[in-house]
Formats: structure tokens, sequence, C-alpha cells
């Protein structure tokens, strides 16, 4: 179930694991906002400010989880309550 | 003794190094010869200029640049490719018509270090996590 907890994607135009993971949560019904850090300057600065350089980086309310791992990334929907089954 | 120069990455015992990696080039190189890295699977030319070794990276056309240094990378890792192979080969060049160089399309600064074969990737994170972060080597 989606809700309007905050969960942003740090996506790059490029990226094409990026995409998969854009799949993978649009199947999953996550609403997320997407900051496309190749066209997003302010959002490039935030990003690199969080210390990572690898795409994409899911930020689930606080929790980052880097790069495409659907286990941990269903974990923390779970614990963040953002996602019930 | 080796005259140093801006281009130059050649030290002063004669070494010659890969213009990519910083990896010493394994071969003993001599002048106007093209050598293929060992490490990353970069092609390096050696030129002798105004008494000066210089040694530079292979420009070629793009796609048959990256994709037959990703090629030899893979063979000398004996890593395997999948599907996304040419979907990432096309963010690659890509990235370098936009930003002059192969950087990896899932790294998000435009540094030496994130240039195909990524650092991350020559340094064995194929090893320890079975593929590389965008997903273009995969272990065997």
């Amino acid at each position: 179930m989606a809700s309007e907890k905050v969960v942003k994607l740090y996506t790059d135009t490029l990226c094409p694991i990026c995409k998969l993971l854009e799949q993978y949560l649009t199947s999953k019904g996550v609403k997320y906002r997407k900051i496309n850090i190749d066209e997003d300057s302010k959002g490039k600065e935030a990003f690199l400010k969080l210390g990572y350089d690898n795409l994409p980086v899911l930020d689930v309310e606080g929790a980052t989880i880097l790069g495409f791992n659907p286990e941990a990334i269903e974990e923390a929907l779970k614990q963040k309550e953002i996602v019930r089954t | 003794m080796w005259t140093l120069s801006k281009g130059e990455f050649r030290n002063l015992t004669g070494d010659a190094y890969c213009r990519l990696c910083s990896e010493r080039l394994e071969s003993n190189p001599e002048a106007n010869n093209t050598v293929t890295c060992g490490t990353c699977g970069t092609k390096n030319r050696i030129s002798f200029q105004q008494d000066i070794w210089v040694i530079e990276r292979v420009s070629e056309e793009p796609e048959k640049e990256i994709r037959d240094r990703a090629e030899e990378f893979a063979l000398l890792r004996s890593y395997k490719f999948n599907e996304l192979k040419q979907r990432i080969i096309q963010s690659l060049i890509k990235k370098r018509e936009k930003y002059g160089d192969f950087y990896c399309p899932c790294k998000a600064r435009t540094i030496l270090e994130n240039v195909c074969p990524c650092k991350e990737t020559r340094d064995g994170s194929v090893e320890s996590k079975g593929r590389c972060t965008c997903g273009l080597f995969w272990k065997q």
C-alpha cells in the first residue's frame, strides 16, 4: 500500500540500473520523489553531501539504500510502514 | 634519464604506465607502439616526440574504443556480460559526448577514477559483489 511518506530516489538519466529500480518501485506501488542529478544541480549537490558517488540511491525517510537491492528496499519500506504485505 | 613533460607518463627508470589506471604496462614498449594495458584493457600509444617519450590513450571511434576496452577487461578478469551490456555501452558513449570521457553511468562524479572500467571495479568489486556498480561486468 502506498503512503504519503517521503521516499526519494537519486538517479541519473543515463543510469540503466536506476531505470530498473524505478520500474521496481512503480511495480510495488511506491510513490517517490525522483531527483535526477544529471538535470538538477541542487539535487546533485545534496546527493554528493550524502557522501555517495554510486547511483541509484534510495532514501526511505532517512534510511539510505545504495544500488538496486530489492531485499534491503523491501525491508526498509516495511520498517517505515510504506508498504504493508 | 627521461625528461618529464605534460602528457608524458613514463618515469625516470623508463617504465611506462597506463594513462587510465596508472598501472605499469607489462611489455617493454618501443616508440610508435600501441600497448594494451594488462590491468584495465585500455590501449596506450607510445611515441617519441622532440626527445620526449609520450604515452597517450588511443582515441578511436567511441563505440569501438569503449567496446574493445570493456571486452579486453572482461577477458583479462574472466568476467561475463549480460543483456544490459548494449544499454550500458550506449550510456557510456553518451557520457563521453556530454562530459568528454567514458564515465560510469552509475557514478555521480566525473573524475578519472570513474572512467570505465572504474577504479572500484579494477580493485575487485565484481569478485565481492558479483557485478560492477552499473552491471556491465559480471562474475562468472
